[in-house]
């Protein structure tokens, strides 16, 4: 409990990761409740208002109205929830890919584990942007197709940190003790191994959410990710781009929401590395 | 004769990889849906047409013939063809890479240029100012998104003060420098043509600026924390009580030492460069291969995608090759193998 | 100018004459003109051959009388030639204009790319435009309406069924490495053109074969075709003349010369590349002793800038880096327009666009439900996206005449009579979903989509929007179990007889064909535009035609939405320019002035 209580004391004494955390919370929240405060909801799920097209930023539409006359602070709104929930489920498939694949390349050993890091190698050794592209160009544009290829992508570094750690702890005393006393492999691999390793997952997750929310805004950008009405916020802006020079709000304050939402990651997962992972700190 | 077992070795782990991503980039081509022939035949086509192009294309051969087909190609030289251009793979890389190679490079160089020095600014300044925001600029460099700071800087200084150009890679009336090595910049100056030196230059800034925000955040960074930890190592401690001057020391010691976790961040960053010059490409109209993957990708051409794939990990696998090598000329105590 | 119209129309009376006479598939003709174009003017012409003596043209006042006393006139008499000649500056006759090159280079700045410059291979717009700079043909297209002018052909005549034709080349044209331009060129064109089977050769495939064109001395060349093709002039705008010795030599393992001709030229047209940028700019110099001289100034020259974006050609423009704009979006191109110093085109062309409906599967089979959903279609609003660059539609017909029925039953925007349709369907309270697909990065075609779908769900229809390459499309239409429920077309390939239209895109036998994605299967309708392209007289035509509009508006077989204006936009120091509505814009005319 104090190590918990010490870690706690040592991220708060980080100002700039506490507002990160401070801003990561109300995302969230807005991410549930943000659509039941958007002043006009139903424009995230297709009610268009031709008539009210293009309209600048005012008292009716705080961030103005799209080509179509959509309310873009509701837009971002809504959008929240999608970006923020298409981020984490990346995350989650992921590190249940690579972590599963990661532990059992580094327990087993041998071919397997020399056949699975050549896999990776090959992931690892194209821009993960234009990998994702290709394979989300491939599947087809939907928000379901661009997740899919983001975990595809992301995958082996999971699986890299979790074979590296494995293969650490699997030497360690501990575990060679437990091993002589007959303990099955199964039992340690969950008992020790899996425990050790969740931490350094865990710090890298929280560095990568946000990167996993600029990605999918920018194969949304490219018009790979969900498809309309859904207000996703890399297509929002890549929709702006042609009435910027007269409408910049339509491209501006999506950006906004993705540059705000990315950099409270950071701060935090930045953080949270520092907490878990006192060497990384200067 | 080490180095070259060394070379040798690190290359034959490098053939495997590059199969692989054929065959993964293979299979991608086939899973996606829709007929290439027809998008390669046009509106008016007949089916004659169609078909005619599916043979061309040896779209009709079963697929582990395809597969022999393409890697055959790979190895002569024929890496298919674009279905929108028509033209070989190979030549449109070929005509598309300086683009890249030159925005690439130049961002590489704002990095570089901007971010050691603020890295030992802010390593020297450890808890001032220029640390702290060293720090937070280090994490804004890498959460802005590139394309949004694109049409940020796009609206704001081509178009609301029309300071810059909004996009492309010369003024069209200026036109081209002759082509030597394709990049335009190192072109106007071999040739000494001024006005295209000038044209080329502000055409490029603003996409290279874009470019250059995420690797200058980490190299700032990078440098940063491996110069502290080079200061606070024994022999530069030794160095100031021996009463060295305090920018000798930084200069001869520290930086020196600080320089290889640098370079490895130059050389990851070379790979986010070129992943980020997709969108940043696709913004300033920048006629480069992030350009033409896009255009590819969009209109699910394969083939094209298929070669930037394989092109791309070629060089990643060369550049972490070299950086490896660099990083064992540098340090001696590191052995190769 | 009343000699242009009196060889197009006496074009279109052989084709009359010739149609009657033998029967020939007029279909396949009308689509021929369809790719060409042809325009309006070629609708009225039709129109004015098809009716009996005494109906005089519907629109061309000028149409001369004397030579409808001939319909089946087989040749294009002299006189008519040189009148021509005297009256179009561009025939060889006419020495290059004095002035010259005075003007600077011109700038257009396209969406484009001209992927293929080979006159044989590549076909869409930019291409086209390219192709027009390089090469010659024997016949050029200009203005709007559409009108066919002499190039290379200075006369011509055809045999009585018009299955023999002879052209005479202009005595003075050369290629550009100083060679003339010799009949056995053209043959060589013709037939390479058809080896390649590729780009506009589906239009001559069915008339001519390898063998089919023979040059009979230097400068001239026989057509012997296969059927009789009276409107032969009409198509040969698209068979690029190629210098056959020039391609021969950059023959590479028999390819004849394709891998070459993508970047290079071997044509006498009134421009040669200067440079070329691979997916950036193309550089073109004028030919300053051109054989069919200049029309009055000219540019030195062009560059064809590829610019992807709309805001940065616009930009451009504004700049002065780029004279003309031919991709600019809505807002950019009337942006220009506003600033005073630039001309945004707001002709109206012949272009149709519609949503398709599935008529044979799902719940559009139902006819009430497109009635349902016809209503619910707010047209309005799309021209208000539009910016208002385009015209509703009246109907299955863009813009015809007297062939439009102007007492259709249209399904124009209302809620009320939506619902009251939907009541009367299957589905009276709706709870069904409709597939929408359309072409991947089209805006209009999005917002479109979006207007359908806030509208729908106030009929309770939800709508699944999904892009696709038009590819895909294509392939979807093919079947009524894959074809959507809803797919926009815009039919952008126009000539102005209702055939093209309605058979293209209604008749049972074309179901599946991209533009018939509505599966719409009506023996009624089929008999009536059946006997409606068989028979010559227009006053009966157009009463078949009136009824065949009427039972697929009864039938409510798709929305027929608007037709949206070519957004090509210039700047007021281009001279020269003359909007046409067939593909590809020919610059030889364009200059700036300062």
């Amino acid at each position: 409990m104090s190590l918990w209580q010490r870690r706690w004391r040592r991220f708060r004494r980080n100002r700039l990761s506490m507002l990160g955390a401070v801003v990561v919370v109300f995302l969230v929240l807005l991410a549930i409740f943000g659509p039941y405060f958007a002043p006009y909801p139903k424009d995230a799920t297709g009610a268009v208002h031709i008539a009210d097209r293009l309209k600048p930023p005012s008292a009716e539409h705080w961030m103005g109205t799209d080509d179509v006359g959509r309310d873009i602070l509701s837009r971002i709104l809504v959008g929240s929830r999608l970006s923020l929930g298409a981020g984490v489920i990346v995350l989650l498939v992921a590190i249940g890919i690579g972590a599963t694949l990661g532990a059992l390349s580094g327990y087993i050993g041998g071919a397997f584990d020399r056949l699975l890091q050549r896999v990776t190698d090959i992931f690892l050794t194209v821009p993960d942007l234009i990998l994702a592209m290709a394979v989300s160009a491939a599947l087809g544009p939907s928000l379901v197709n661009v997740v899919i290829a983001i975990s595809l992508v992301w995958w082996p570094g999971y699986c890299r940190l979790v074979r590296a750690e494995v293969l650490r702890t699997k030497n360690e005393l501990f575990v060679e003790a437990t091993r002589a006393l007959g303990t099955p492999d199964w039992q340690i691999l969950f008992r020790h191994v899996i425990p050790n390793i969740l931490t350094p997952v865990l710090v890298k997750a929280s560095m990568d959410i946000g990167f996993a929310v600029l990605t999918l805004a920018s194969l949304g950008f490219i018009g790979l990710g969900s498809q309309p009405p859904a207000p996703d916020w890399g297509k929002m802006i890549s929709d702006g781009r042609r009435f910027l020079p007269e409408s910049w709000w339509i491209s501006a304050f999506p950006g906004m929401a993705i540059f705000m939402t990315v950099f409270a990651f950071n701060l935090l997962g930045d953080g949270v590395r520092d907490v878990f992972d006192p060497r990384a700190r200067d | 004769m080490k180095l070259a077992s060394y070379i040798a070795q690190r290359i034959m782990l490098i053939i495997p990889v590059l199969i692989g991503l054929t065959l993964l980039t293979f299979t991608l081509s086939h899973i996606v849906p829709g007929d290439p022939a027809l998008l390669a035949a046009g509106q008016q086509a007949t089916a004659e047409m169609v078909e005619q192009i599916r043979q061309e294309f040896g779209l009709d051969k079963p697929l582990y013939v395809q597969y022999g087909m393409y890697i055959k190609g790979l190895l002569t030289g024929d890496w298919g063809r674009s279905i929108l251009s028509r033209r070989p793979v190979l030549e449109d890389l070929r005509v598309f890479w300086p683009a890249t190679f030159e925005l690439v490079s130049v961002g590489m160089l704002i990095a570089i240029v901007i971010g050691i020095p603020l890295g030992v600014v802010s390593a020297v300044m450890q808890g001032r100012w220029p640390d702290h925001f060293s720090r937070v600029y280090a994490l804004l460099g890498v959460s802005i998104p590139a394309f949004w700071l694109a049409l940020l800087l796009q609206w704001f200084i081509a178009l609301r003060f029309g300071f810059l150009p909004i996009g492309g890679r010369i003024n069209s009336q200026i036109g081209a420098p002759e082509t030597i090595t394709g990049l335009y910049i190192l072109d106007s100056i071999l040739t000494m043509n001024g006005p295209a030196l000038k044209s080329a230059l502000t055409h490029i800034l603003l996409p290279a600026i874009t470019l250059s925000m995420p690797p200058l955040a980490t190299i700032t960074r990078m440098t940063r924390s491996s110069m502290l930890e080079t200061l606070n190592q024994e022999y530069i401690r030794t160095a100031r009580a021996k009463g060295l001057s305090e920018r000798v020391i930084l200069l001869r010691h520290a930086l020196r030492n600080a320089f290889l976790p640098t370079l490895t961040m130059v050389g990851l960053s070379i790979g986010w460069l070129m992943g980020g010059s997709v969108l940043v490409e696709t913004i300033y109209d920048w006629p480069g291969i992030g350009l033409y993957a896009v255009k590819s990708a969009m209109s699910l051409d394969f083939m094209p995608i298929m070669g930037i794939t394989f092109i791309y990990g070629v060089i990643f696998s060369l550049i972490n090759l070299v950086v490896d090598l660099l990083y064992a000329a540098v340090d001696p105590r590191i052995q190769l193998t | 100018m009343a000699s242009q119209e009196d060889k197009q129309l006496q074009l279109t009376r052989q084709l009359m004459a010739h149609m009657e006479r033998n029967g020939v598939n007029r279909r396949q003709f009308l689509r021929m003109l369809a790719m060409v174009g042809g325009g309006a003017s070629l609708s009225s012409l039709l129109a004015a051959c098809g009716a009996s003596p005494s109906t005089p043209a519907s629109n061309s006042g000028s149409a001369s009388s004397d030579s409808s006393a001939a319909p089946e006139a087989t040749t294009a008499p002299a006189s008519n030639d040189a009148e021509t000649a005297a009256e179009d500056t561009t025939t060889s006759e006419e020495a290059p204009a004095a002035g010259g090159a005075s003007s600077k280079l011109l700038v257009v700045a396209s969406g484009q790319d001209i992927s293929n410059l080979d006159p044989h291979i590549g076909h869409d717009y930019s291409n086209a435009s390219a192709q027009k700079a390089v090469y010659d043909t024997l016949f050029v297209y200009r203005n709007n309406p559409p009108e066919v002018k002499q190039l290379l052909a200075t006369e011509y005549s055809s045999n009585d069924d018009a299955t023999v034709w002879t052209f005479k080349l202009a005595e003075n044209a050369v290629f550009h490495d100083g060679t003339p331009v010799k009949a056995s060129d053209v043959v060589y064109s013709a037939e390479r053109m058809l080896r390649k089977n590729k780009g506009a050769a589906w239009l001559f495939t069915s008339i001519i074969e390898e063998g089919s064109v023979v040059a009979s001395d230097d400068k001239t060349v026989v057509f012997n075709l296969t059927v009789p093709f009276a409107p032969l002039p009409l198509i040969l705008p698209w068979l690029f003349i190629v210098n056959e010795k020039v391609v021969k030599e950059h023959d590479v393992d028999g390819d004849e010369g394709e891998k070459w001709l993508m970047e290079n030229e071997a044509g006498s047209g009134p421009f040669v590349i200067k440079s070329w940028n691979v997916g950036d700019s193309y550089e073109f110099t004028a030919v300053e002793d051109y054989w069919a001289g200049w029309e009055g100034d000219h540019a030195p020259g062009f560059i064809w800038k590829i610019v992807r974006e709309s805001s940065s050609a616009r930009l451009g423009m504004l700049n002065g880096d780029y004279h003309m704009a031919f991709d600019l979006s809505a807002e950019d191109a009337i942006a220009l327009e506003e600033t005073g110093d630039f001309v945004l085109n707001r002709q109206q062309g012949l272009g149709v666009f519609s949503i398709k409906m599935n008529n044979a599967k799902g719940p559009c089979s139902d006819v009430n439900v497109r009635k349902a959903i016809s209503y619910a279609y707010d047209a309005e609003s799309v021209l208000a996206a539009l910016n208002g660059l385009g015209v509703l539609l009246d109907g299955p017909l863009p813009n015809l005449g007297d062939y439009n029925n102007p007492n259709l039953n249209l399904y124009r925007f209302d809620m009320e009579k939506a619902k009251e349709a939907l009541a009367q369907s299957q589905y009276p309270n709706g709870g069904f979903e409709l597939e929408y697909i359309y072409v991947t990065g089209l805006l209009i075609q999005e917002q479109i989509g979006l207007i359908l779908l806030d509208k729908l769900s106030e009929l309770n229809i939800s709508l699944k929007m999904t892009p696709l390459v038009w590819p895909d499309m294509v392939a979807r239409a093919q079947s009524p179990e894959t074809a959507a429920d809803l797919m926009p077309v815009y039919a952008g390939t126009t000539y102005g007889d209702p055939d093209n239209f309605l058979w293209q895109a209604y008749h049972s036998s074309q179901a599946g064909f991209w533009s018939a994605a509505s599966h719409y299967k009506n023996p009624e309708f089929d008999a009536l535009i059946e006997e409606a392209r068989s028979t010559p007289d227009t006053a009966k035509r157009i009463e078949l035609y009136h009824k065949a509009q009427e039972i697929l508006v009864n039938d409510c077989v798709e929305i027929w939405s608007h037709s949206e204006f070519l957004r090509v936009t210039w700047s007021k120091k281009v001279q020269g320019y003359n909007y046409c509505p067939i593909m590809g814009y020919y610059l030889r005319p364009v200059y700036l002035v300062d």
